[in-house]
């Protein structure tokens, strides 16, 4: 498993895995990790490691055309009030829905993208036959000024 | 670093309704450890009996694991009445409500808040198809 070093705090955080659900863990503990030198609370904090897990965890599932052997590439971003982290796969390409909604409570799955739009700020999907890229941002709301810096100026449809 | 996620689980009985209590992340990596403990509390008995999920130990449950109790339920609801047990304010609590689950199955914070050992017949889901 590739991974960047974290001492520069200004610099994303990579984490470079293959396929496999035992790395679901490791994402949601590097996220945590980086979420101390934000103002995250507890709570945002928890919503938005179940946003990064469901984004992994597609895909680990739905995104590695050659299974275990596909790579998954989970890029984190810190602001003082915000964490930005994008799950690439190597998949090809989903169709995204406008506005996915929850599944009822017996549907057997389908869950995945409605808890990341409810649990991230923001959800940017870039999705093409040669892979897809999920963007999740969590704000602190705590401490959310009028104006924050973001390393890039797009809001999600979603 | 070693970040091994396990999850960890256990049965007890608590006034007669048996209890799969588990400690850890239930994830798509860890929810066959829960699975197969459900399925054994589910079958042990052929008399309609209540099985609860003791979750308070668990700080994190994905989307895989929301499908499991559904996939529990469908296959055992027919004699077998699921309910789960959660820590307040903690993201389970948030996550199951987010599903709706509050809706479909029993919840409560504690082991002396479920209903009893089996509530009436109609808690029951029908048989799976």
């Amino acid at each position: 498993m590739g991974h960047t070093d974290e001492r520069d705090n200004n610099a994303p955080v990579e984490l470079e895995f293959f396929a496999k659900p035992d790395h679901l863990a490791e994402v949601r503990k590097l996220v945590e990790r980086l979420a101390s030198k934000t103002r995250l609370s507890k709570e945002e904090l928890e919503d938005f490691l179940t946003a990064v897990d469901e984004a992994a965890a597609n895909a680990i599932r739905h995104g590695s055309p050659n299974k275990e052997r596909s790579l998954v590439r989970v890029i984190c971003h810190t602001l003082p009030d915000a964490l930005i982290v994008e799950v690439r796969d190597q998949g090809q390409g989903f169709l995204v829905p406008y506005s996915p909604s929850m599944p009822g409570p017996e549907a057997a799955g389908g869950r995945g993208l409605p808890l990341m739009c409810a649990l991230a700020d923001t959800i940017e999907i870039a999705s093409t036959p040669k892979g897809t890229t999920i963007t999740l941002k969590k704000l602190a709301r705590t401490m959310a000024p009028a104006s924050s810096a973001e390393p890039n100026g797009q809001r999600s449809a979603l | 670093m070693n970040d091994e996620n396990v999850l960890l689980v256990h049965n007890y009985d608590h006034d007669g309704i048996s209890i799969v209590a588990a400690q850890g992340d239930v994830d798509l990596s860890t929810q066959e450890t829960l699975r197969k403990a459900l399925e054994s509390s589910c079958t042990e008995q052929n008399a309609p009996h209540k099985v609860a999920v003791d979750m308070r130990e668990v700080p994190f449950i994905d989307s895989a694991g929301l499908a499991l109790l559904v996939e529990i339920r469908k296959r055992f609801g027919h004699k077998c009445q699921l309910a789960l047990i959660i820590a307040a304010r903690s993201q389970p609590e948030r996550v199951l409500k987010l599903g709706r689950f509050d809706t479909f199955l029993e919840v409560c914070y504690s082991p002396d808040e479920l209903s009893g050992p089996v509530a009436s017949s109609s808690a029951f889901a029908p048989p799976a198809q």
